[in-house]
């Protein structure tokens, strides 16, 4: 997971030299935010490559490792052995990951709107922000994995435990860094706004929350893969189904291949729900500097 | 000069501004107070055009941002058409040091912002925002992106939404602060044609003395800070002002007798900056 995740921020970050460098370009008179789109799809393209050969390089070494080294399968399956485990278990695999990814979707939907809702009256309000920043600092310090039984008590033993754990984890990045891209705005710029006659909900819709945008959208990419993990744990504790849930009984049949298979299958998912998110951020924050700040 | 001086002329004639007794202590984090400004007294009459000169420091910006009513004085009063500043004045221009562009916008959209603030439809403003545009040599850059321009393009961006809703009240701090020389004189020359024919009352802070001066019904001396006015200079050269006004002995005089009254100042800091 973490791999994944550093990898995809890498091509982010050559994502971020993109439109610098077309800036450049456009000043010697091209037109348009052609060249920009142009570069940064080159530059994706080149690193897809690049990520297909190294997993291909490792898939290989993999192989050869078990079959020259001959560790036990029964601890380390061949890539040919997972794959096939994919074809045998096709079936549920297909069946868990949609669970699983139902529970992502909705944890990370509920965690966004709630989080937002939450974010905007702190970041408005000194009092709220006064009385809110020691409630959410004391929740989050609470480990959501030990509330488990708590909510399985309160909500069964189905999708919904699952979603509310995932919920309880992504919830935080989103209000505390909503509430900060609110709050670090440039006070010349609500001057501006105020002299042009905005009142405080234009100002809001025109100029704080288009700053505040790069903000909430670094807490989005941390709440989605902390909704996978929440929606994982949920499954580990509440058990019947979700990828999770197949992992660990994959386990207890001694089937490593299908252990391998969910956990790559989950891989895939959290790196879907991440890249999702990151091309939203791309498109919507084409327009915005993405270092520090001119003028 | 161009499509704007075809334009009848607007109703919205100049204001006129007061102020009194004005000063302005700013604490610091730390709890040290900072005297900006200290017993400013400015009548400024409807449709007159005032150039602010002062060393870096002195409170210009801070002036400027409480006659707009966006910053509150310590003591005194400011008021405009007769009534006091409580609010911001939503019937100026105002033009910060820095031009505040919105980087998400193009610059036709960051001007029309003006509209948008107030909640008006943009599409009946655009030509006008064009010709603005067109006017400060800027036409080019109407589809463009803040980040893509330079500080000096930039900054005409942002003289144009101080301009595009005519307004009867111009607030201008160091609107030209980041052009070069000939560029700078060429909008002198606009900004003055502008200026005469809408009839707006223009508070001009400005580091450059020839403008000051080109631009001026009057030039305000400040003194090192805290802020006061130490001289107050009717520049009587002959209006509407073209290039060649630069030319008139008169011309020089003022700038030369403004230079000496500033060089005293400017020193004053040199001093104070030493000493502590
Ligand atoms: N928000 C603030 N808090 C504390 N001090 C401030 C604040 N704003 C301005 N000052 C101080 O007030 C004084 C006047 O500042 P101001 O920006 O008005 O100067 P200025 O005349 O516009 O200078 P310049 O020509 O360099 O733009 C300065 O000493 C500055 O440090
Ligand atoms: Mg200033």
């Amino acid at each position: 997971m973490t791999g994944t995740g550093q990898r995809v921020r890498t091509r982010h970050r050559f994502g971020v030299a993109g439109p610098e460098a077309a800036g450049v370009d456009r000043r010697a008179g091209e037109p348009g935010a052609r060249g920009a789109a142009a570069l940064a799809g080159r530059v994706g393209r080149w690193t897809a490559v690049w990520y297909l050969f190294a997993v291909l390089l490792v898939l290989l070494a993999w192989e050869i490792a078990i079959v020259v080294g001959g560790t036990p399968d029964y601890l380390l399956p061949t890539p040919t052995q997972v794959a096939k485990a994919f074809d045998t278990y096709h079936q549920p695999l297909l069946h868990h990951s949609w669970f699983t990814l139902k529970e992502i979707l909705l944890g990370f939907a509920v965690a966004v709107a709630a989080g937002m809702l939450i974010a905007v009256p702190i970041a408005f309000s000194r009092t709220v922000e006064r009385v809110a920043y020691p409630l959410i600092v004391m929740t989050q310090a609470v480990p959501k994995v030990a509330l488990g039984p708590l909510f399985i008590v309160w909500f069964g033993f189905g999708l919904e435990t699952d979603v509310i754990i995932a919920v309880s984890v992504a919830i935080f990045p989103v209000i505390v860094n909503t509430a900060l891209g609110l709050t670090s705005i440039d006070p010349d710029l609500v001057r501006l706004g105020r002299s042009m006659g905005g009142s405080r909900m234009r100002l809001f819709w025109l100029v704080r929350l288009p700053t505040a945008l790069p903000s909430i959208f670094a807490g989005l990419k941390v709440a989605v893969t902390f909704a996978v993990i929440g929606a994982v744990v949920g499954e580990f504790i509440v058990g019947g189904s979700g990828l999770g849930y197949l992992t660990l009984s994959a386990s207890g049949n001694q089937n490593v291949p299908l252990l391998f298979a969910s956990v790559i299958a989950l891989a895939l998912i959290g790196v879907l729900f991440y890249a999702a998110i990151d091309l939203a951020e791309r498109v919507v924050l084409r327009h915005h500097p993405q270092s520090g700040n001119r003028g | 000069m161009t499509g704007t001086a075809k334009r009848p002329p607007t109703t919205s004639a100049g204001l006129p501004l007061r102020v009194e007794g004005l000063g302005k202590t700013f604490r610091s984090a730390r709890g040290a107070a900072v005297r900006a400004l200290d017993g400013i007294d400015l009548t400024i009459g409807a449709g007159e055009f005032v150039s602010i000169l002062g060393p870096s420091g002195c409170g210009k910006s801070t002036l400027l941002a409480i006659l707009a009513g966006l910053d509150t004085a310590t003591d005194g009063t400011a008021s405009v058409g007769g009534r006091p500043v409580t609010a911001p004045l939503v019937d100026a221009g105002v033009m910060f040091q820095r031009d505040l562009l919105l980087d998400w916008h193009t610059c036709e959209d960051n001007i029309l912002m003006q509209f948008r603030m107030r909640g008006l439809a943009t599409a009946p403003y655009r030509d006008r925002a064009r010709e603005l545009l067109a006017l400060v040599g800027m036409e080019h850059a109407a589809q463009r992106y803040p980040r893509e321009l330079s500080g000096g393009m930039r900054q005409r961006v942002a003289i144009c939404r101080a301009l595009v809703h005519e307004p009867p009240l111009l607030f201008l701090d160091e609107p030209f602060g980041a052009l070069d020389a000939l560029t700078r004189e060429n909008l002198n020359t606009e900004l003055a044609a502008l200026t005469a024919h809408s009839g707006a009352t223009v508070v001009f802070v400005t580091h450059g003395i020839d403008e000051a001066v080109f631009l001026g019904d009057r030039a305000v001396v400040m003194s090192a800070r805290p802020g006061r006015v130490i001289a107050d200079v009717a520049i009587d050269l002959p209006v509407p002002r073209g290039p060649q006004v630069r030319e008139l002995p008169q011309f020089t005089a003022y700038t030369a007798r403004l230079r000496k009254l500033l060089a005293h100042e400017v020193q004053a800091v040199a001093v104070e900056g030493a000493r502590s």
